[in-house]
């Protein structure tokens, strides 16, 4: 039985999409996309110990790697060759590249840990790839899910110079980037609440301040530093309303709870 | 007084020499502010601006007052605003805390004054005598609360967010505000607060902001932007804007 409300015509498209958009994607250039991923890793370590986990598209593999360090043995899914192969290039030995469609991938192992990534703002249909994730994570398994936030101080900054008309609209940058939804954190806690998951923690990762090229900048030129981006992480926390990318750490419902 | 005023000038005149008044960002917060007050302003209202700096508020407001008065401590700006050559403003060159005006005033403006007087109270109290019954006084301070202080905070730059910087005791600082205690104090006083907000949005230290605009990475578009989202978030912003108007005795 295929749990997918997705069309086999609509997958078909799909896996084809992938391979267009992101053969030429260029993550490994943006500083701020690298400090992002080291943020994630830095706010879902202390969840981890050991352990059999899933990633849900790895990119260029930076934070493949970075993962990989905390986990016994990862799997890794992506519907880009071409990312799979430039992750496959780091030569880690506890990493399992696996090339599917989310909404297709039917492991044979459950895990203890998932890391969905900034993926949810990519795929057909959100409530399809969480479904999955609830059967393949193990009882008492830990889903850890970041997604681009609508309200960073960035993009409220964009609507007030008119470069965007509501906060909910999809950006040129979006756009480039293969976003098909952009959500803020009442959206994004009631998209994991729907498909059975509860929360242990939700929060923000990293007041932003400046859209991603000015960052990209100041990163570069050393206006922030790693104190600075320290800084922001902690003053995000304070202010997860306005950062750059929401987290949620959450576990699926079990039956009769 | 609770310092010699010989003492307190020599401060200010000291403080006026260093300040950063040709910074850009200052120039820009400046500008906003008297946007913010142009719609509270009546044809023909005569003001009073206590402390005007190099003098760009004074040349702005002046244009839609029907005069100006000024009283400023400080040479270098007192010589600043009189090389303006302004027409319909009078300057005193004197402490604001030895002026006595023989006229009442429209509209007060105490613009990045109040953090720099040792009795506030006192001050305020003065001047809710200078001004009509129906007058207005502009109160602006910087924000303790701005969202650059609340990064360094969380950098250890600082221990608190109302302790005084080595960059506020050397613009001469005696206290910092957030909004609820700029409120009090106006409260305090004998005003009433007819309109809160903040002005500018303010993500990053003076000299970065700086920086972002001379190599044109913030542009006067993103002013304007910072300038509505602090309307937004007054709270995160670069200065605190008060209207406030006499409590009338019952």
């Amino acid at each position: 039985m295929s749990s997918s409300n997705v069309s086999p015509e609509a997958l078909s498209e799909e896996r084809n999409f992938l391979e267009k958009v992101y053969a030429t994607y260029t993550v490994d250039h943006s500083a701020q996309t690298r400090v992002m991923r080291e943020l994630v890793v830095r706010t879902v370590s202390p969840f981890i110990k050991g352990g059999r986990a899933l990633e849900l598209g790895c990119s260029d593999g930076y934070m493949t790697e970075m993962l990989a360090s905390k986990v016994e043995h990862l799997d890794v899914v992506d519907g880009s060759k071409s990312f799979l192969e430039a992750a496959r290039k780091r030569g880690l030995q506890n990493v399992n590249y696996i090339y599917s469609l989310f909404e297709e991938f039917e492991p044979e192992q459950q895990y203890d840990y998932a890391f969905a990534s900034f993926i949810l703002e990519h795929v057909l249909e959100p409530q399809t790839v969480l479904a999955m994730l609830k059967r393949v994570l193990k009882p008492g398994g830990v889903l850890f899910v970041t997604v681009p936030n609508a309200r960073a101080l960035s993009r409220q900054l964009a609507m007030h110079m008119d470069l965007i008309p509501d906060l909910k609209a999809l950006t040129n940058n979006d756009l480039v980037n293969g976003h098909r939804r952009v959500y803020d954190r009442v959206y994004f806690n009631r998209e994991l609440r729907n498909a059975g998951f509860d929360p242990i923690v939700e929060t923000g990762l990293m007041l932003k301040i400046l859209a991603d090229f000015q960052l990209d900048q100041l990163i570069d030129n050393g206006m922030l530093g790693p104190s600075q981006i320290d800084g922001l992480y902690r003053l995000g926390l304070e202010y997860p309303d306005l950062c750059g990318a929401l987290i949620s750490i959450c576990r699926h419902r079990q039956e009769g709870q | 007084m609770s310092k010699p005023s010989a003492q307190r000038r020599s401060l200010l005149e000291s403080v006026a020499k260093t300040y950063r008044v040709d910074s850009t960002q200052d120039d820009w917060i400046r500008r906003l502010c008297v946007r913010s007050m142009l719609p509270w302003l009546r044809a023909g209202d005569v003001g009073l601006e206590i402390g005007c700096s190099n003098g760009l508020m004074t040349e702005m407001l002046a244009q839609n007052l029907s005069q100006l008065t000024v009283v400023e401590a400080a040479s270098d700006f007192f010589q600043a605003v009189q090389n303006r050559k302004l027409a319909n403003v009078h300057v005193y060159h004197e402490m604001v805390e030895a002026f006595h005006p023989a006229q009442q005033f429209d509209c007060i403006f105490l613009t990045w004054v109040l953090t720099h007087i040792e009795d506030a109270q006192g001050l305020l109290s003065r001047i809710r005598t200078w001004l009509k019954p129906d007058g207005r006084l502009f109160i602006v301070t910087p924000n303790a609360r701005v969202l650059s202080r609340q990064l360094a905070l969380h950098m250890n730059l600082i221990q608190d967010l109302f302790a005084l910087t080595e960059n506020d005791r050397n613009h001469g600082h005696v206290r910092a505000y957030d909004r609820a205690r700029l409120v009090a104090e106006a409260e305090q006083a004998g005003f009433q607060v007819i309109h809160q907000t903040g002005l500018m949005l303010k993500p990053l230290a003076d000299f970065q902001m700086d920086e972002l605009f001379e190599s044109k990475l913030l542009t006067a578009d993103h002013v304007q932007g910072l300038y509505r989202l602090g309307h937004e978030y007054p709270d995160l912003s670069s200065a605190i804007f008060l209207v406030c108007s006499p409590t009338s005795h019952g």
